[in-house]
């Protein structure tokens, strides 16, 4: 037990080594949405949505993308081609709590990240945060689960660390700007509006917002939501049949 | 006399490439035994199933009198390993390493002790990436000891070090003898293993050619002032 929690703490603290793991958990999303802001403050959005309504979740959503890919998919294959894992494995610590601490520190980064640009929100803009508080934060939690393992799916493809690396460049992209957390989807012609139904971050996108918004027990999101089941079992499927901590 | 670490036909292969074939060996308590061999001869596959990091496709393995695939747990708080490459993350400082891994045993060994003896107190709070090789692998030796192990595993813990470095790493695995823990070792310096080792076990290509004290080796040759690093000769390379 005391072994899980300092390797626990230990992962935590080298997470917040990770220059390009803050950057893309604590920097890239918040500057994101006080540049937003300042140019979309007035708009509004998908179903009357104003901008933090709106952009609150997206900028959420984008952290969950960027820890699952690169501060677990990408860091696991850094420490597994370094050896770690393997050396861990000649002492009694065992694969469960390095686990247990992987997803910990994921979920650390995301609930830090979703602080901070509250408080963003709160005290550089004087809004609103949601009344629905408890909603969101199952959306957060459920979509970061279904995001985890995702992150798992990266790290058993990628045998080395420029392959992780790549797969998380690439999917970037998609995610970024196919999946409405950034340019609305309306902006785009139909056929990238259809590229969005396969990128699994539109859907965390949608019931980020639904929990934010007091509209997640409803028929629209169900559909946003069952679908992410759906991504969260075959990716664990998948997980644990590929995934291996040592070569 | 008693084994600590007995293996039995154990073979091992990645693929095509069969990496262990078919070696028996029993280690004797308190012994410093030298594993040599060439590049790619499969020391370090035989390492790492005796320090219960890989399972061997057939034959056993019990260390310590215990099955290793039934009592790894067991086992793995008794055993110290340091692996050829360093292993550790590249964020971590020296310090933290120790405290990390302390804290994963339930016996440890006084850390001050250890960091006295390999001379780390003025590398504490560097990261481990950024130590030259040879600090590298006293933090990885320090890390094998911090459980005060009755067997340490080391593979290749001289090399890259400089003459008055792997003279002080020697001094240390004496110290470590002295107080009755069984060493296995691989090495590519043959000076090292003749003088050391109690005994040698030399591999070629995934099989274990000889396994036996340095003067019965070099007696073997037929020749008094042979050297082991002629027993490497004779026996380690070619086909
Ligand atoms: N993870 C692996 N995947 C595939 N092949 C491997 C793997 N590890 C080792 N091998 C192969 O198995 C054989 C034995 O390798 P091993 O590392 O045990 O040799 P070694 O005696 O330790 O060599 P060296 O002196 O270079 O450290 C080699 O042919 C090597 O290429
Ligand atoms: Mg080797």
């Amino acid at each position: 037990m005391q072994s899980i929690l300092t390797h626990t703490k230990m992962e935590m603290k080298l997470f917040f080594r990770e220059t390009l793991a803050l950057l893309f958990t604590f920097i890239v999303p918040a500057v994101s949405f006080v540049v937003f802001a300042i140019m979309f403050q007035g708009s509004s959005y998908d179903g009357g949505l104003d901008y933090f309504q709106a952009y609150i979740p997206s900028m959420i959503a984008i952290i969950i993308f960027t820890t699952a890919f690169f501060s677990m998919g990408l860091q696991i294959v850094i420490d597994r081609e370094k050896g770690v894992y393997k050396r861990l494995k000649g002492t009694p610590l065992n694969q469960r709590a390095i686990f247990t601490a992987t997803i910990i520190k994921g979920f650390f980064a995301i609930y830090i990240g979703a602080i901070e640009i509250l408080l963003i929100a709160k005290f550089g803009f004087s809004t609103n945060l949601t009344s629905h508080a408890f909603q969101f934060f199952l959306a957060l939690t459920f979509c970061s689960v279904t995001f985890f393992s995702i992150g798992f799916i990266v790290s058993s493809l990628a045998k080395r660390m420029n392959t992780a690396l790549g797969i998380a460049m690439i999917a970037m992209y998609p995610m970024m700007f196919l999946s409405g957390a950034t340019i609305p989807l309306e902006a785009f012609p139909e056929i990238l509006q259809n590229v969005s139904y396969i990128v699994p971050l539109t859907y965390v996108v949608n019931v980020l917002r639904d929990g934010w918004n007091g509209t997640l027990f409803t028929a629209d999101a169900l559909v946003d939501i069952g679908i992410l089941t759906g991504v969260l079992i075959v990716s664990a499927i998948i997980g644990m049949k590929y995934f291996k901590w040592t070569d | 006399m008693s084994y600590v670490i007995e293996i039995n036909n154990i073979e091992k292969s990645y693929g095509k490439v069969k990496a262990v074939d078919g070696i028996s060996l029993q280690v004797k308590r308190g012994e410093v035994l030298g594993i040599i061999g060439a590049n790619g001869a499969g020391k370090s596959t035989t390492l790492e199933i005796m320090m219960g990091l890989r399972k061997p496709d057939t034959g056993t393995v019990t260390v310590l009198g215990m099955d290793i695939t039934n009592s790894s747990d067991q086992i793995k708080q008794r055993i110290g390993i340091q692996l050829q490459q360093t292993a550790l993350y590249d964020r971590i400082k020296v310090k933290e390493a120790l405290e990390l891994f302390s804290s994963y045993y339930e016996k440890k060994r006084d850390v001050n002790e250890i960091i006295e003896t390999l001379g780390l107190r003025p590398y504490l709070n560097k990261f481990v990436k950024n130590l030259s090789g040879g600090w590298q692998q006293r933090t990885s030796l320090a890390l094998a000891l911090i459980n005060d192990p009755d067997i340490i595993f080391l593979d290749e813990p001289t090399t890259g070090l400089d003459p008055q470095a792997r003279l002080e790493l020697w001094g240390c695995i004496n110290r470590y003898r002295a107080e009755g823990k069984t060493i296995i070792l691989s090495t590519h310096y043959m000076d090292e293993a003749q003088k050391h080792c109690d005994r040698i076990a030399i591999i070629k290509k995934g099989k274990l050619i000889s396994c036996d004290v340095p003067k019965s080796l070099i007696h073997s040759l037929g020749n008094d002032n042979a050297t082991l690093e002629d027993v490497y000769l004779q026996y380690a390379v070619g086909n």
